[in-house]
């Protein structure tokens, strides 16, 4: 079968001007004469996409994703290689961005079938079902620029997979709308990829990313760096969006060494130094407290000692935290926070929650503690923080934050087994049983109803 | 190419007649008077210029005329060169102003100053309405000749769409463009024989005059309008040769810039 989407070592050049006049002098110049320099935003770009599969975009911003969509588009001009299509596209580049403001609803819908290359008795046909799917009623004949945001991106996105075209780029913009209508959009594009249309994503979404495509396609500094699986290629993404900040290994297997001399509470314990080598905290994170005490480094692992900040959904992380005080730390905590990504604490813990007691310190003294979370919460992304409290004297009420960092991570739940085995729905797993008994008697219980 | 762009806007008419209706639309919508002001216009501007000439400079209109109403002359002369201007210098900024349909979106750029040259036309439609009537009123006469009318206003548009895309998209690369044209059309309406007539130019320049393609339309419009029985067969000809050269030209440069306005945009 011919893939539906082609690409050829496709390459996009920009071409930078140092003055403006440069860039007319240079396209109307009959001998072609060259008036710039190069910049590739995109460079031996080859990858082929199938009928009805989902392929997942990924990369930092500025990797040219946005700009490989706009290729496929043909919006933008190739300066090497070929793309080749089957198929009308449907595109949501920023939804809504081809929507005329002035225009009434049914005039940009009729409007953009036509660029699609339908005629308007066609579109007059699926007129209906726009309207029904977005849900804007009587809107349809206003004109678009007094819809509000969320009329606007229902109908642009009602327009664009109603045509039922054979390939849909979205960019950016699945995770628009309110939630009902998110919802309702993630189902209709699965339903539009099993008939068979072919999808091209960029989000920022992993959870979406993860959900809806087949493949991933990773995109650093304007080349694929990864092909595959969506989970591996989160991971990979993960890793280095980190690495920009802070260097740490990606999934390099590095077992807790047992310490030579007891002096930690645990075996499984790391030294300051291992937690160093690999810390999470970087230069740029944002810390706070009174300064009484200091979080020298964090670092996460998971069951098998990987460094990472991917966990499949009830999977244990291990934060590890280097601590120091300043002062003399009274009842000293330390404890993890868990936010998600639109800012809701969703779990804290630390030490003083499960009674473990950790010792007082004196100024100088540092500590290793060993924070070990089950992440039975639902696959998404989490950031995570750390703080460091206790009491300046002895018997205080109040404790302080004395080390505080916020917005680390972010944490990546996912789960890729089977919908059938999942542990619980919903945002997370509480702790739950189920007991049964079988009704020996039916008689009694037919006469009790 | 020519064919092509024909099927092109025959396939998107319905865009094209949204887009004619929304520039009419956004030009008076608000307004208490409306679509009137496409006449109000013009017709104070002759106004004024009828009494600064007529009045107050003791202007005579020569026997070439064909008319003694300064007024009416006046304005079949502005009627053509307010339809140029104006929609030449509106179609410089079009691509400008429709940058999110065209970066975002396949858009059909090249339907944008078709788009404001048949608004304009319609609204030059109206005054023409008008101008008909009072030159029947004032001159009492109705010729034949005012079926040149059309062909006039054909050859005009032609020249105007090509010039159209060649601006519009040179401007996206450089923005100076908009602003140079501007003092040339400034310049133009002067050059062109419209609040004087070409008799008055002193013999030696009126070679000059003949170079200016507006001189041969503000003549043909008034050789049609006022009847003056003086086919102008050689300045018919200029025109179409030069709007058929305007128009492959521009849309030579449209197309080939084409594909660079999302990235300069």
């Amino acid at each position: 079968m011919e893939p539906t989407i082609s690409l050829n070592g496709i390459g996009k050049k920009y071409r930078i001007f140092t003055r403006h006049m440069d860039r007319l002098k240079e396209l109307l110049h009959p001998a072609g004469k060259k008036y710039h320099h190069e910049f590739w935003a995109l460079r031996n770009i080859t990858f082929d996409v199938d009928r009805g599969e989902a392929v997942g975009l990924l990369g930092r911003n500025g990797s040219g994703k946005s700009t490989l969509l706009q290729l496929i588009c043909g919006i933008l001009r190739l300066t090497e290689g070929t793309i080749q299509t089957r198929g009308r596209i449907s595109a949501l580049l920023e939804l809504g961005a081809g929507f005329n403001p002035d225009f009434t609803g049914r005039a940009n819908v009729l409007m953009n079938g036509a660029i699609m290359g339908y005629t308007m008795e066609e579109m007059e046909e699926k007129m209906q079902d726009i309207i029904e799917y977005a849900d804007i009623g009587d809107f349809i004949d206003q004109p678009m620029k007094i819809y509000s945001t969320g009329m606007y991106v229902r109908l642009a996105f009602a327009c664009a997979v109603n045509v039922r075209p054979e390939i849909l780029i979205v960019d950016e913009a699945l995770s628009v709308g309110d939630i009902f209508f998110q919802q309702k959009s993630f189902n209709t594009i699965r339903e539009i990829i099993q008939s068979g249309t072919t999808c091209i994503f960029v989000s920022h979404d992993m959870e979406a990313l993860r959900s809806l495509c087949n493949r991933a396609i990773l995109l650093e500094n304007g080349e694929i760096t990864y092909i595959g699986s969506p989970i591996e290629a989160i991971n990979i993404y993960s890793h280095s969006v980190k690495k920009a900040s802070v260097f740490i290994p990606p999934a390099v297997y590095h077992p807790p060494v047992a310490p030579q001399e007891v002096h930690y509470q645990s075996r499984d314990l790391m030294s300051p130094e291992e937690i160093l080598a690999h810390n999470v905290i970087s230069d740029t994170s944002k810390g706070y407290g009174t300064g009484a005490m200091t979080i020298l480094g964090v670092r996460v692992l998971n069951k098998n000692g990987y460094d990472t900040f991917h966990a499949e959904m009830m999977e244990t992380l291990s934060f590890y935290a280097l601590i120091e005080a300043n002062e003399t730390i009274y009842d000293t905590i330390v404890v993890v926070n868990l936010f998600d990504r639109i800012g809701t604490f969703v779990f804290g813990g630390g030490n003083r929650e499960v009674r473990h007691v950790l010792p007082d310190m004196s100024p100088g003294q540092s500590l290793v503690v060993r924070v070990d979370i089950t992440f039975s919460v639902k696959a998404e992304e989490f950031l995570f923080g750390l703080a460091a409290k206790g009491a300046l004297y002895k018997g205080a009420e109040t404790f302080n934050s004395h080390a505080r960092i916020d917005m680390l991570g972010p944490i990546v739940v996912t789960y890729s087994k089977p919908m059938a085995d999942i542990p619980f729905h919903g945002i997370a797993r509480l702790p739950f049983e189920v007991k049964h008994a079988m009704v020996e008697d039916t008689a009694a219980v037919n006469d009790i109803s | 190419m020519a064919f092509r762009f024909v099927r092109e806007v025959i396939n998107n008419r319905y865009m094209l007649k949204c887009l004619v209706l929304r520039d009419l639309k956004s030009r008076y919508t608000g307004s208490f008077l409306g679509i009137f002001w496409a006449v109000i216009h013009p017709v104070i501007t002759v106004i004024t210029y009828t009494f600064i000439f007529s009045y107050v400079l003791k202007a005579r209109l020569g026997p070439a005329a064909g008319t003694n109403s300064f007024l009416l002359w006046l304005l079949c002369g502005l009627a053509p060169w307010l339809y140029f201007s104006e929609t030449v210098q509106r179609n410089v900024q079009i691509l400008i102003e429709n940058k999110m349909l065209i970066t975002k979106s396949l858009f059909p750029s090249e339907l944008l100053p078709l788009s404001i040259l048949l608004s304009n036309m319609l609204n030059h439609a109206i005054m023409f309405g008008i101008i008909g009537i009072a030159a029947v009123i004032i001159t009492k006469k109705l010729t034949l000749l005012i079926l040149y009318l059309p062909v006039y206003i054909f050859l005009l548009s032609l020249f105007m769409l090509g010039l159209s895309w060649m601006v519009s998209s040179m401007n996206i690369f450089l923005r100076d463009i908009g602003q140079v044209l501007n003092v040339l059309i400034g310049m133009w309406f002067f050059y062109t024989p419209i609040v004087y007539q070409p008799t008055a130019v002193p013999e030696g320049l009126r070679v000059l005059l003949k170079l200016n393609p507006m001189y041969y339309v503000v003549e043909g419009y008034r050789l049609s309008l006022l009847g003056i029985d003086q086919a102008h067969w050689k300045g018919m000809l200029l025109l179409f040769i030069l709007g058929v050269v305007s128009t492959i030209a521009g849309g030579f440069i449209f197309k080939r810039l084409k594909p660079d306005f999302a990235e300069m945009l």
